[in-house]
């Protein structure tokens, strides 16, 4: 699927080249306990997110609304989901 | 001459604060005890401290970062341990009768012990999440927290209209820091800074080791037994490895968990930290609220790579300060770390910036401050008639 892909290669961004650490970018992992994402990153997805994909889409602000267990639960599937559903 | 009865958690970060502190007061003709597990609370305070023991519990060493941390350090944590030991911790305070209850800000047992039964208290803030809420701008997760110290309140028995948030006191917040690297530090908390004092029981050092001639790098990142950790610590070694030119690196770590470094780098299980401190360049830490302020008070700069709880609040303020730089805990590799490493030894910037917040530690007063503060709440905060000491 295209939109993965894309929002997958934003992801592999931001983890970065690393020590043979994060495990693959699939749907099903999620973005603070898999990936190690901190809020900076989210920051970071985020925006780019909005730059490639429109001001409707607020990944950070839709994140930080969430409930504690939805925020460390967040998968990158979810994350394409949100932007296919905003974009 | 008054009491003070410390309430601490079994955590070494939380329980190092209270020494300094305990030792200014003595040194002014106070008394002083603490509440806490004496399993943990003994061998940091010596066999002279005067502990009220509230018996200990199994905790699971944690792994988790973020939020997933944020979620068991109180449910697995602050919250059992506070139902566990408020029993011992008032009858603490109703034996010992002490003018102020000195509680750490993540043993809110004591908070609801003092509130009960109505003697003076403060917050001792030994780490920065809970200072400036950071989780405000995540008002689920906040709304979590508060229903968690809620829940605490209920099940104490405690009166539904007196609820108040149980993280800080309404006489007096001390917090181990200043705005030089906490700047979200909020109006009307007192930041002392650190506070420093000779420890209990520390480790020797072979000081004759370091050659005086090369830099000295200090890593330190806990003693957390997961495989970050140990992919961490093997990283920074391959980044220091060829700057046997250089520099030399002090690994805190079990040796056996670092065979064959270089003669350049050691591993030492325990180091004696504020000994090593004045020896030392540069600290690679995971950014707890002790081991950066001891740092900096001693003009030393940083390379934070936080993992969770305040270590990255702590990393942020760093930077912001000018004293050092950020890695990634689960993603930098050797080649960043070196130049981390490199970036920090190699701008004398860095240390002038350290040197600017040792500064306003100095100026903040450290254990001598919090001291006259919790002394001054004494005087403004009589403890009540109805618990006034015996004179027997």
């Amino acid at each position: 699927m295209a939109l993965f892909d894309e929002v997958a290669g934003i992801l592999r961004e931001v983890v970065g080249p690393c020590g043979g650490c994060p495990p693959e970018i699939t749907p099903n992992a999620t973005l603070e306990g898999d990936l190690r994402f901190d809020s900076i990153d989210l920051t970071r997805v985020g925006a780019t997110l909005t730059a490639r994909y429109g001001d409707r889409v607020d990944l950070a602000g839709h994140v930080r609304g969430l409930e504690l267990d939805e925020i460390t639960g967040f998968t990158v599937g979810q994350v394409v989901a949100y932007v296919e559903q905003r974009a | 001459m008054s009491r003070f009865l410390f309430v601490v958690p079994p955590l070494a970060g939380h329980v190092n604060p209270t020494i300094g502190l305990a030792a200014a007061l003595v040194g002014r003709g106070d008394q002083v005890a603490w509440c806490g597990p004496e399993l943990h609370l003994r061998p940091l305070l010596g066999p002279a401290a005067t502990i009220f023991p509230t018996g200990t519990r199994l905790h699971r060493p944690q792994s988790d970062h973020g939020l997933a941390a944020v979620r068991s350090v109180w449910d697995r944590f602050i919250v059992p341990f506070a139902r566990f030991s408020l029993p011992a911790v008032e009858k603490a305070v109703a034996e010992w009768r002490p003018d102020v209850v000195v509680v750490d800000q993540h043993s809110p047992a004591g908070a609801i012990a003092a509130h009960r039964l109505g003697v003076p208290w403060a917050t001792l803030a030994a780490s920065t999440m809970e200072l400036g809420e950071p989780l405000a701008d995540l008002p689920k997760v906040h709304a979590w927290l508060h229903g968690r110290m809620r829940h605490l309140w209920d099940k104490a028995g405690m009166p539904a209209d007196e609820f108040f948030d149980l993280r800080y006191s309404p006489h007096l917040v001390l917090a181990c820091t200043t705005p030089a690297v906490t700047p979200a530090l909020p109006v009307g908390i007192l930041g002392v800074g650190p506070v420093l004092a000779p420890r209990h029981g520390q480790p020797e050092f072979p000081f004759d080791w370091f050659d005086q001639g090369k830099q000295h790098v200090l890593v330190s990142v806990g003693t957390l037994a997961d495989d970050v950790s140990a992919r961490f610590l093997n990283e920074m070694v391959t980044a220091l490895a060829p700057l046997g030119d250089r520099l030399q690196g002090v690994f805190v770590a079990p040796p056996e968990t670092l065979p064959d470094l270089p003669p350049h780098l050691v591993a030492r299980t325990r180091v004696p930290m504020l000994a090593l401190l004045p020896h030392v360049d540069l600290v690679v830490s995971h950014g707890g609220l002790n081991t950066v302020c001891e740092s900096l008070a001693h003009g030393v700069p940083l390379v934070v790579a936080p993992i969770r709880h305040d270590q990255p609040i702590n990393a942020n303020g760093v930077v912001a300060a000018g004293a050092g730089v950020r890695a990634g805990f689960a993603r930098a590799d050797a080649g960043l770390l070196r130049a981390a490493v490199t970036e920090v030894l190699g701008d004398p910037g860095y240390r002038a910036a350290a040197a600017k917040v040792r500064e306003s530690f100095a100026e903040a007063g450290g254990a001598d401050a919090a001291a006259a503060a919790l002394v001054d709440l004494t005087t403004r905060l009589p403890a009540a008639a109805g618990l006034s000491r015996s004179t027997s």
